[in-house]
């Protein structure tokens, strides 16, 4: 039987490392976001609004980059919405305790977890091989299939927290199954549906590695979605590991742009969850 | 989990016509009991689990009175009271044999319309479940399921609807507003309000009160024996004086079993059954 | 009567009115159903549509290469000769020290968050965690690049081939020139991008530990740290097996972070400080400058594999948070 001023260090020791362990977490958090500021802030300025990304060695903008990258995040996010939903409550309202539903559910979350490199790969032989070429379109579409998952399972989870009761009531009126979805039930878990689509879209703000080989790069602006269409993050990593100072700091003030707005949708969503709650 | 009494189909107590009762104030002067609305017959409910919650089943619910279904915990009062809109429907698995008659048509009939016979069938439930959107909308919701209304005519309906719950005062100038700011009594009268609207034909109570506090319990009582004067209603209570106060006629359940049914003054003091009088008197449940 | 009577009664063109918008409804229903129904089996499509294009693109490779791909180190564009030995390496290793690094680290900060947090400070530290979840992989890639690299190549790498380079056996994993990138630099970041994920999972787990068992425990005279170990530990090991699995798994799919620091080197060396490659990296750097239907076969072959490796570890960890759920 060890002593009690054994068990004591060895508990003193043990919670100094606990804590040492949050210090270490916490430390990297904040080293990497003022890292992020120190090196972004002096790339933020009107010019990274207005001008397109510059040839190698000249000053220049995001602008372009930022275009391309909120058009295929809309595409992306307007495409995987609806039918995450859809998804989401077919799972949690028509399959209970079904093996094809849980089944279902166990692949979405496997989509959920997986590489998204996969994901553009996938979609490189499917929408870029055929076609010929890159494409926004393409990087739209691996962007939507990364944020399908996390709304059918976010959709998944906000209707089961919706009570039963509510359900009945709605049925007791002779309220056909569809109506009490869209008028009762939604309505009932649409702050957390809403949080689920903010997180998605968070989610998809980052990702780098599907664009890579989807929607490319352009090093002009442009319009049209069938072409490579520049976007934040692979001008980032372009710029990043490039040996011109400009090119850097252009990729420093992208990748604080980038990360600011998931800070700010993650922020959101979690008032969203917390402030309304109609249930 | 079957007991030892033998599950012999047990009776109802065929009601003759007698003189009207002081048991409801609203008694008619000519002492004729109403048509009956609802015939129950041989019903049984089975769980998923195979488990049979009601062993056979037949009374009579009467149109414009107010039968109330008395008895422990887990007797199968509102399992039966959920068989008579079908609400069980949204639980696959679960079963029922027998009949159930509607004004001659069997509910329990497989191509039966569920949402046109619950529309008939109103329901309020023991926790109130307003919807989430204004209160005007909540009660206009059911009408506008299955009928078409003109925006004057709607709003003639709630407002009738909601001065039959007794809500009428309170929230008439608020009925924009969400029916998820309403107190508990003020929202259960609104699922009431809800469910009068649509004017059913038969109005199912499921232990209305009981998660309200006693002076918002004495107000749906109240209301409970105005609608009687319109409706068929059947309340499930598991407060004896609340089933005394509100109704006509009372079946006593007892695991699945209807021991005891006849007029509510009978019931509560003279009953047939020993186990009646049991229960009535607090010897159990 | 018609008003106190239920809809239908003595009012024909009501009654059929609702008739009609009755039999609408059961159809609007039906459509809803397979509406729903489509959109949830779309998902099972589109993994199983992932599964297949891999292996359609990969067939090339595999059937050129047989099972020799997987532990052929040889990768030569110029004589269409690969092998996925080096990034299969690659990738273990560093998920390997991300998970040494990040467990322990995870499991303190849930201990932490548990145990001694005081009370107001626990949802802001927690969130703090989790913000690091949200921050992308390219973040962490070039914070990794700028900063860590560089100070492991004048700091750190020095100081361990000086230290434990020394040593016998040990010291090859930490031989070798100060490269600053490398096998150690990347686990070293995914570490730090696994901690939410494993910190999350390990506080909601510990929070599934009955207050009665805690409290008796510590009733009973045992510290913090013996209540930790020989109770909640044990109470929560499948669930605590099941986050780890989850954060493994996102570490062996991370491709942005590890990319810009891992060096991307086709040679497997015996030091952790030398450069390297992972799956993920190899298909990020090559794909777009692949030429040759075998090129580009071979990197689909790889995604294939992380796509297997990471399907399994993901389905065993799911299974296993299943178990924990049930308890």
């Amino acid at each position: 039987m060890s002593s009690y001023s054994g068990r004591r260090f060895r508990n003193s020791l043990a919670m100094w490392l606990a804590i040492a362990a949050a210090a270490v977490g916490l430390f990297f958090l904040f080293a990497i976001l003022v890292t992020l500021l120190y090196k972004g802030f002096t790339a933020i300025s009107p010019r990274m609004f207005l001008e397109s990304t510059p040839p190698p060695g000249e000053d220049g903008g995001l602008l372009n980059a930022i275009f391309g990258s909120v058009v295929m995040t809309v595409v992306a996010v307007v495409v995987a919405t609806p039918i995450g939903i859809l998804a989401g409550t077919f799972l949690a309202e028509s399959s209970r305790g079904h093996w094809l539903g849980e089944a279902a559910k166990f692949i979405n979350d496997i989509l959920l977890s997986a590489p998204s490199i996969i994901i553009g790969l996938f979609v490189y032989t499917v929408l870029v091989v055929p076609v010929g070429h890159f494409s926004a379109w393409a990087g739209a579409a691996s962007l939507a299939l990364i944020a399908l998952p996390v709304i059918n399972r976010t959709t998944q989870d906000m209707l089961g927290l919706v009570p039963n009761a509510l359900r009945e009531a709605a049925a007791a009126l002779g309220t056909p199954r569809w109506k009490t979805m869209m008028s009762v039930i939604y309505r009932a878990a649409l702050s957390g549906i809403l949080t689920g689509v903010l997180l998605a879209i968070a989610r998809v703000t980052g990702e780098t590695a599907p664009l890579l080989f989807t929607a490319l790069n352009n090093q002009f602006f442009s319009t049209n979605l069938g072409a490579p269409m520049a976007n934040l993050p692979v001008v980032i990593f372009q710029f990043a590991t490039s040996p011109y100072d400009d090119w850097q700091k252009l990729a420093w003030g992208g990748a604080l742009l980038i990360t600011v707005t998931i800070l700010v949708l993650n922020i959101v969503a979690r008032w969203l969850a917390g402030a309304k709650s109609n249930l | 989990m079957t007991m030892d009494t033998p599950t012999v189909p047990t009776h109802a107590a065929p009601v003759p016509p007698t003189p009207a009762t002081k048991a409801s104030s609203f008694a008619l002067p000519n002492s004729e009991p109403h048509p009956i609305k609802v015939e129950i017959k041989d019903l049984k409910f089975f769980y998923a689990n195979g488990f049979e919650a009601l062993h056979g089943i037949n009374l009579q619910l009467r149109d414009k009175t107010v039968t109330a279904f008395i008895g422990p915990s887990g007797c199968g009062k509102s399992t039966l009271l959920r068989v008579l809109n079908r609400i069980y429907d949204l639980y696959p698995g679960q079963k029922v044999t027998g009949e159930v008659l509607m004004d001659g048509r069997n509910i329990l009939n497989k191509n039966e319309d569920l949402n046109l016979l619950r529309s008939k069938v109103g329901m309020v439930f023991q926790k109130p479940t307003p919807f989430p959107m204004s209160i005007y909308d909540n009660i206009a919701f059911g009408i506008r399921l299955y009928e078409k209304v003109s925006k004057s005519e709607m709003d003639g309906r709630v407002e009738a609807a909601l001065r039959r719950a007794a809500l009428w005062g309170e929230v008439k100038d608020k009925l924009s507003q969400s029916g998820l700011g309403l107190s508990g009594g003020q929202q259960q009268r609104l699922c009431i309000a809800r469910a009068v609207a649509v004017r059913p034909e038969v109005l199912l109570l499921d232990e209305p009160a009981s998660a309200l506090d006693p002076i918002s319990t004495a107000k749906i009582e109240e209301l409970i024996e105005e609608l009687s004067a319109e409706f068929c209603i059947a309340i499930v209570t598991h407060n004896m004086q609340q089933a005394a106060r509100t109704s006509e006629y009372t079946a006593f359940m007892y695991l699945g079993d209807l021991i005891e049914f006849g007029k509510t003054d009978t019931i509560f003091t003279a009953p047939t059954e020993k186990r009646t009088h049991d229960y009535i008197t607090g010897r159990f449940g | 009567m018609a008003a106190t009577a239920g809809v239908g009664v003595g009012d024909d063109g009501a009654l059929r009115l609702a008739r009609q918008k009755a039999q609408n409804a059961v159809v609007q229903d039906r459509f809803f159903y397979w509406l729903t129904f489509a959109c949830a089996a779309l998902v099972v499509v589109l993994l199983l549509g992932v599964m297949v294009s891999l292996l359609i693109g990969a067939w090339p490779a595999l059937s050129t290469f047989g099972p020799a791909f997987v532990i052929t180190e040889r990768w030569s564009p110029v004589k269409e000769i690969f092998g996925a030995l080096a990034p299969i390496y690659g990738t273990i290793v560093t998920s390997l020290i991300a998970m040494i690094i990040g467990i322990p680290v995870s499991f303190g900060i849930a201990i932490f968050l548990t145990e001694l947090c005081p009370v107001p400070l626990r949802r802001p530290i927690g969130i703090a965690i989790e913000l690091l979840a949200g921050i992308p992989s390219i973040i962490y890639g070039l914070w990794g690049f700028f900063f860590l690299a560089p100070f492991m190549q004048t700091t750190i790498q020095p100081a361990l081939i000086g230290s434990i380079g020394k040593l016998p056996v040990i010291g090859i994993l930490f031989g070798g020139a100060p490269y600053g990138i490398g096998l150690l630099t990347a686990g070293i970041i995914l570490a730090i991008m696994v901690l939410p994920f494993i910190t999350s999972i390990t506080r909601d787990v510990f929070e599934t530990v009955p207050t009665l068992l805690r409290e008796s425990s510590y009733g009973m005279g045992m510290t913090t740290w013996e209540v930790v170990r020989s109770i909640i530990i044990p109470y929560t090991r499948v669930g605590l097996v099941g986050g780890i699995m989850l954060g493994l798994g996102r570490a062996l799919g991370e491709t942005m972070a590890v990319t810009f620091v891992i060096g991307n080197s086709h040679n497997i060396m015996p030091s952790l400080l030398a450069p390297a490659t992972t799956i993920s990296a190899t298909i990020a750097n090559e794909f777009t400058e692949a030429t040759g239907e075998l090129y580009t076969s071979s990197l689909i072959a790889l995604g294939l594999i992380l796509f297997v490796i990471t399907f399994l570890v993901l389905g065993l960890a799911k299974w296993m948070l299943g178990r924990a759920e049930v308890k």
